[in-house]
């Protein structure tokens, strides 16, 4: 077994891990950690799966896959944060952490409603 | 160029239209309205022979030609369309209609689609123009929008998209036999090879036959003709009606001897043209007893169809005389629906004689009375009649004269229920709605003589020879004479007279069975659970409170859960599905 | 101006145009998108003259070339959808105008807005596989702040919802090209199909690459996040995500399929399963639009169903001999679609806006009150459901044209059927319209702003369909696909 190849298993492995959390747990947050978690395992394995690989005669390694991962890492943190502010956005509106229908999902009681009344969207109050 | 022309002169409504459109140019269109047929009309007459223009940008690549089949649909289809329309500017002045934008911008929509469907050569266009012909008129028949109208439309748009839609997939078989082609030509002899002839032929008869009336598919007509205001009334049922008799002459192979088909349409068509005579004979309301007389012509029409299929020889006299048939019976109940609407004016007596006796010319005219259009147009069938082998061919000779009786009873019928109910009264009687009333009149008298000087008929189909004008007069006259003999029995005539067929007879049919699927259909979706019957209905709406209904059951999975492991599952099932 | 100066203007002047839009004040705004829309359009002018005159369009970025560098391409199809855009993205522009105003959301609105024209312009030029994946994410990110923008909590946990299951669609996909790259060495769409070996990593590959671009493209089971994201945004932003976001990954699954996957992989045996979720989605997505209350919410599960006809054209592009006539029908059945779904938005868009709500039974008379926008939404509905001479009729002839033409009749009875259900659910809303007495009173009057737009967008749809010639021509120009085994114009390595 070659060194890419078990880091590739790594990879696979916490892809797995973090498609099963951010699949079964309820609370948003720990599905956004578990999508980072889902993406670093990406990312290992983009790397590992290089087409070319240093070895004796070509030292410098695959260019390209340290691009994409580069490229994939600041996606990463900008979607990251947009999900963690509209986490918040979403508790200050309506008091849950959890997407509507995994509360019937897994049965956890409704939580009291949020502090911020509904503004249907036809009642747009800052066009004039 | 003068495909051009043509092009131009057809589409002229629907330019029209847009100009009704806007602010700018309402006006001038508004004032042009009525004459808008008036450019088709020239064209039709003053354009040479074998006009075509081809457009491969337009839909699948259109074509239009004005041939001999397109011209002559075109001349009494542009006729009758600009005598409704000048009628139409003096309806709506007499019947105080302030809605004059809305009726015409339809009225000329309708009409774009009527004309410009009539020399197009190809299924595509065809069936584009027939689409938005159908569905304007629509917009004519809800013009009042009475809750009875309002149900008479519902009943038009649900035929028509039916019909619409097997028309749809019985051209499409057919450009798909044809190699992709769309032309007519291409696809009548690619049609006749085709092991599916009968199943495409069946569609096209069913989606068109809508349109034509034919029993049992004209429920939608006598609910929708009279519903529209009464110049939109004589062109739905003097020239639209006509369009699915036009695709029936363009796609069925005639002139080939194809005896089946003949049978079948001989066959409905007769069935059509004795039974429409005979219930419209119990309506009420003129209109809508015109609409059902409209159902018998069509029959006669189907008749016709039937002949020209089963010829095999006499090929070239077929498609002049069902042309001269159709043009007849545009003219004559043109007439006859405009009529009802002047009969509803104030006016002097002399102007009711005047109107009485035009009313009874084209009436008769209907029957076949010597001397009128319809002479020359029975003439003309029961020629081609005679020399066909056919299944039916003994008894149609028999019977052909027979449906002149029929026909001529239910025009003594209209003239006796015209005279007694005027229908609501309008406003006074004024020249835009007479001057082309009393042009179609005189066209009726003068078709016979128009059509053999222009060669269409010869003296012989025409009848005009004392034996002929004799065997033209017996059937109506003997209906007159059945008619007079019924008036002095009273006993009789109000045993008659109670006779009440709901208009639209079998439609009651119809709705119920479609009720009952829907209720089939409905109840098999939301609620299969009370399929398994004796649930007790208190558990059962237990259930229903638990469970909801399946779509809303389904509904509830559309979750993220559930979502991210179909996803996982589609990528792992993709993979081993591919897996060599 | 060369060819290499105006394939890079296309993402760029929009991507300026956001930026602008960030300080320029909101008074002074119009002068950037008219910079913007005049550029874009200029730019798709003079490419179209070079399309139509040479064929597909190369250009490689910085001259760095395949496979370091990234390639831009532009052939028939690519033109069609960045025209498509274009025509879309005016109008919206219009729309977005009168329903926002100069009020406190339209400052966040059109930075999101011309960066997504940049985005989807950068997806329909450019040539390689990666670079697709961050387009996605990109309008996966804006697509969310658009959503959320209605501010709703039921506008947030859609765009909630939506942003977890587009990041790990996306990252599906990335796995896919990760295994793409390691089979091949290679990232350029139009040349993989020559370096692609068959093996476990590419049938992987292509699994992932699917499932996560059908999560994207809300194909039938996996369309669980789309009515409600679609429906709880404002109306500017449900016309642009149902119209051109879905046909965003649409698009790189169409070229993942035609272009890079067919020569190592038997892809024809994949056609069924598309065929079926294709036509169980029309059927299922109808039903559920016919059981909806609220105007919006049918609209997207119309859209559900419609985007089942574009998998059903899939199953039939999938064999080689039907490819041809499948590739066109499905882009032009995509375009008209897309200008239909707008139209439908707009109208709902106007409606909420004077009725203050969007419950279907609650629209009694508003064909009298409201009949240029009930007007607009019938004859975009025309084109929905396919009737003559729509659009969205010439799309269907073609679908079961084609469909008759390869001897599976099973696929042209499934359009009949979606039809009937289309014309089932907006005869529904038309005939609630037509309705007379008791007509609910307006709550307030609506602009020919929110009107015309629509207006625009409907009767192209309709028009589509008179003058389906010519797209269809341009959409074959330069599509490999035609001439499978020949090398695409700029070659192999």
């Amino acid at each position: 077994m070659t060194a890419s190849l078990w880091y590739a298993l790594i990879g696979a492995g916490l892809v797995t891990l973090g498609l099963h959390s951010l699949t079964l747990t309820p609370h948003v947050l720990r599905k956004v950690i578990a999508l980072n978690i889902m993406g670093n395992g990406v990312f290992l394995m983009l790397i590992s799966l290089a087409r070319r690989l240093p070895d004796a005669t070509n030292p410098a390694p695959d260019p390209v896959p340290q691009a994409m991962v580069l490229t994939g890492v600041v996606v990463a943190i900008s979607s990251t944060a947009l999900a963690l502010a509209l986490l918040r956005r979403y508790y200050e509106a309506s008091g849950r952490t959890h997407l509507p229908e995994d509360d019937a999902l897994w049965g956890i009681e409704e939580e009291p409603p949020g502090r911020f009344a509904v503004m249907p969207d036809g009642e747009d109050d800052d066009d004039h | 160029m003068t495909g051009w022309l043509l092009l131009v002169s057809v589409f002229w409504p629907l330019l029209l239209v847009g100009a009704m459109g806007l602010r700018l140019t309402r006006r001038f269109a508004l004032r042009v309205a009525p004459w808008a047929a008036l450019p088709a009309l020239a064209a039709a007459l003053l354009l040479p022979d074998g006009v075509a223009v081809g457009l491969p940008w337009v839909f699948i690549g259109s074509a239009f030609a004005l041939d001999a089949l397109a011209r002559a649909f075109l001349i009494f289809s542009a006729a009758l369309w600009l005598a409704a329309g000048i009628y139409a500017s003096g309806y709506l002045k007499a019947t105080h209609d302030a809605r004059e934008i809305s009726f015409f911008s339809w009225f000329l929509a309708t009409m774009g689609g009527n004309l410009a469907l009539i020399p197009a050569q190809d299924m595509v266009t065809y069936i584009v123009f027939f689409a938005l012909m159908g569905f304007s008129a629509y917009g004519l028949v809800v013009h009042d929008p009475t809750s009875q109208n309002l149900r008479a439309g519902r009943v038009y748009i649900s035929m028509t998209v039916l019909g619409e839609m097997a028309a749809f997939v019985g051209l499409l078989w057919a450009a798909y036999l044809a190699g992709g082609q769309t032309g007519f030509t291409v696809s009548v002899t690619a049609l006749q090879a085709s092991p599916y002839r009968d199943v495409i032929l069946l569609l096209l008869f069913t989606g068109f036959g809508i349109k034509l009336g034919v029993m049992p598919l004209h429920v939608w007509l006598p609910l929708a003709h009279p519903a529209a205001p009464t110049p939109a009334s004589a062109v739905l049922s003097g020239v639209m009606i006509k369009t699915g008799l036009l695709l029936w002459l363009r796609i069925f192979p005639i002139g080939t001897g194809a005896g089946d088909w003949a049978g079948v349409l001989v066959g409905v068509g007769l069935f059509t043209a004795f039974a429409g005579a005979l219930i419209g004979m119990t309506q009420t309301h003129p209109k809508a007893l015109l609409a059902y007389s409209s159902v018998s012509q069509m029959g006669l029409a189907a008749i016709a169809v039937g002949i020209g299929l089963a010829t095999a020889g006499k090929s070239t006299a077929v498609m002049p005389a069902i042309a001269l048939f159709a043009a007849h019976h545009a003219f004559a109940k043109g007439a006859l629906f405009l009529g009802v609407g002047l009969a509803a004016c104030e006016t002097s007596a002399r102007n009711r004689r005047l109107l009485a006796a035009g009313l009874a010319i084209c009436g008769a005219s209907l029957a076949g009375f010597p001397l009128t259009g319809g002479m020359a147009a029975k003439g003309g069938l029961k020629y081609l009649a005679a020399g066909v082998e056919m299944p039916w061919s003994g008894l149609l000779e028999w019977l052909l004269p027979l449906t002149g009786i029929t026909t001529m009873l239910l025009v003594i019928r209209f003239l006796c229920i015209a005279a007694a109910r005027p229908g609501e009264p309008h406003g006074a009687w004024n020249p835009p709605m007479f001057v082309p009333w009393a042009v179609l009149v005189s066209g009726v008298l003068a078709l016979p003589w128009l059509a053999l000087a222009m060669g269409w008929v010869g003296v012989k189909q025409a009848g005009l020879y004392p034996a002929g004008a004799w065997k033209a007069a017996w059937p109506p006259l003997l209906a007159v004479f059945v008619a007079v003999a019924v008036w002095n029995m009273p006993r009789m005539r109000s045993a008659l007279s109670r006779i009440r067929i709901p208009t639209g007879d079998v439609l009651s049919v119809f709705v119920l069975l479609l009720e009952r699927s829907l209720a089939l259909f409905r109840f098999s979706i939301e609620s299969p659970s009370r399929v398994i019957q004796g649930i007790p209905s208190a558990l059962l709406a237990q259930w229903k409170q638990h469970h909801g209904t399946l779509l809303q059951r389904m509904a509830r999975y559309e979750n993220f859960t559930l979502g991210m492991l179909l996803m996982t599952a589609l990528a792992l099932g993709m993979a081993w599905m591919l897996w060599p | 101006m060369t060819t290499d100066h105006l394939l890079p203007a296309l993402p760029v002047i929009p991507l300026f145009g956001a930026l602008l839009a960030v300080i320029v004040p909101l008074n002074a705004l119009w002068v950037v998108l008219l910079l913007v829309t005049f550029g874009i359009l200029g730019s798709l002018i003079s490419l179209f003259a070079v399309l139509v005159s040479k064929g597909p369009i190369r250009s490689s970025l910085g001259g760095w070339g395949v496979p370091l560098g990234i390639d831009l391409y532009v052939d028939g199809t690519g033109m069609m959808l960045l025209a498509m855009t274009a025509g879309l993205m005016i109008a919206i522009t219009f729309y977005s105008h009168a329903y926002f105003g100069h009020g406190r959301r339209a400052r966040r609105f059109w930075p999101l807005f011309l960066l997504v024209w940049a985005s989807l312009n950068n997806l329909f030029v450019t040539g390689d596989i990666f670079n697709m994946y961050v387009t996605l994410e990109l309008l996966g990110l804006l697509s969310v702040g658009l959503i959320a923008l209605a501010g709703t909590p039921a506008a947030y946990a859609a765009a909630l919802r939506y942003l977890l299951a587009a990041l790990c669609g996306s990252l599906f996909y990335l796995l896919g090209v990760a295994m793409v790259y390691s089979n091949s060495g290679n990232l350029d769409w139009m040349v993989l199909r020559f370096h692609l070996v068959s093996g476990p990593s590419a049938y992987i590959a292509l699994g992932l690459i699917t499932a996560g671009l059908m999560l994207k493209s809300a194909v039938f089971p996996l369309h669980f996040w789309l009515p409600p994201a679609h429906a709880n945004a404002p109306a500017p932003v449900s016309a642009l995500l149902s119209a051109l976001m879905i046909k965003a990954s649409f698009y790189i699954a169409l070229r993942m399929w035609l272009w890079v996957f067919p020569g190592s992989i038997p892809t024809e045996t994949a056609g069924p399963l598309f065929g079926v979720l294709g036509a169980v989605a029309i059927i299922y997505g109808s039903l559920q639009a016919l059981r909806q209350h609220r105007l919006k919410l049918m609209i997207a599960y119309s859209t559900v169903a419609q985007l089942g006809y574009l998998f059903v054209f899939f199953a039939l592009s999938m064999r080689p001999e039907g490819m041809e006539q499948a590739l066109q029908a499905v882009v032009f059945f995509a375009v008209s679609h897309a200008f239909a779904k707008a139209a439908l938005f707009m109208a709902s868009g106007a409606v909420i806006r004077s009725y203050g709500h969007d419950w279907i039974d609650g629209l009694q008379g508003s064909a009298e009150r409201l009949p240029a926008v009930m007007f607009a939404f019938g004859i975009a509905g025309v084109s929905i459901m396919g009737l003559p001479p729509s659009g969205g009729f010439v799309g269907k002839y073609l679908l079961m044209n084609t469909a008759v033409e390869q001897g599976q009749w099973f696929w042209a009875v499934v359009p009949a059927l979606g039809g009937l259900l289309a014309a089932a659910y907006i005869f529904r809303v038309i005939n609630i319209a037509m309705k007379a007495g008791r007509a609910a009173p307006l709550a307030r009057p609506v602009g020919s702003g929110l009107i015309w737009p629509a207006w625009g967008l409907a009767i192209i749809a309709v028009l589509l369909g008179l003058l389906a010639l010519r797209p269809l021509e341009i959409i074959a120009i330069g599509s490999p696909v035609f001439e499978a085994g020949l090398l695409p114009p700029g070659g192999a390595p």
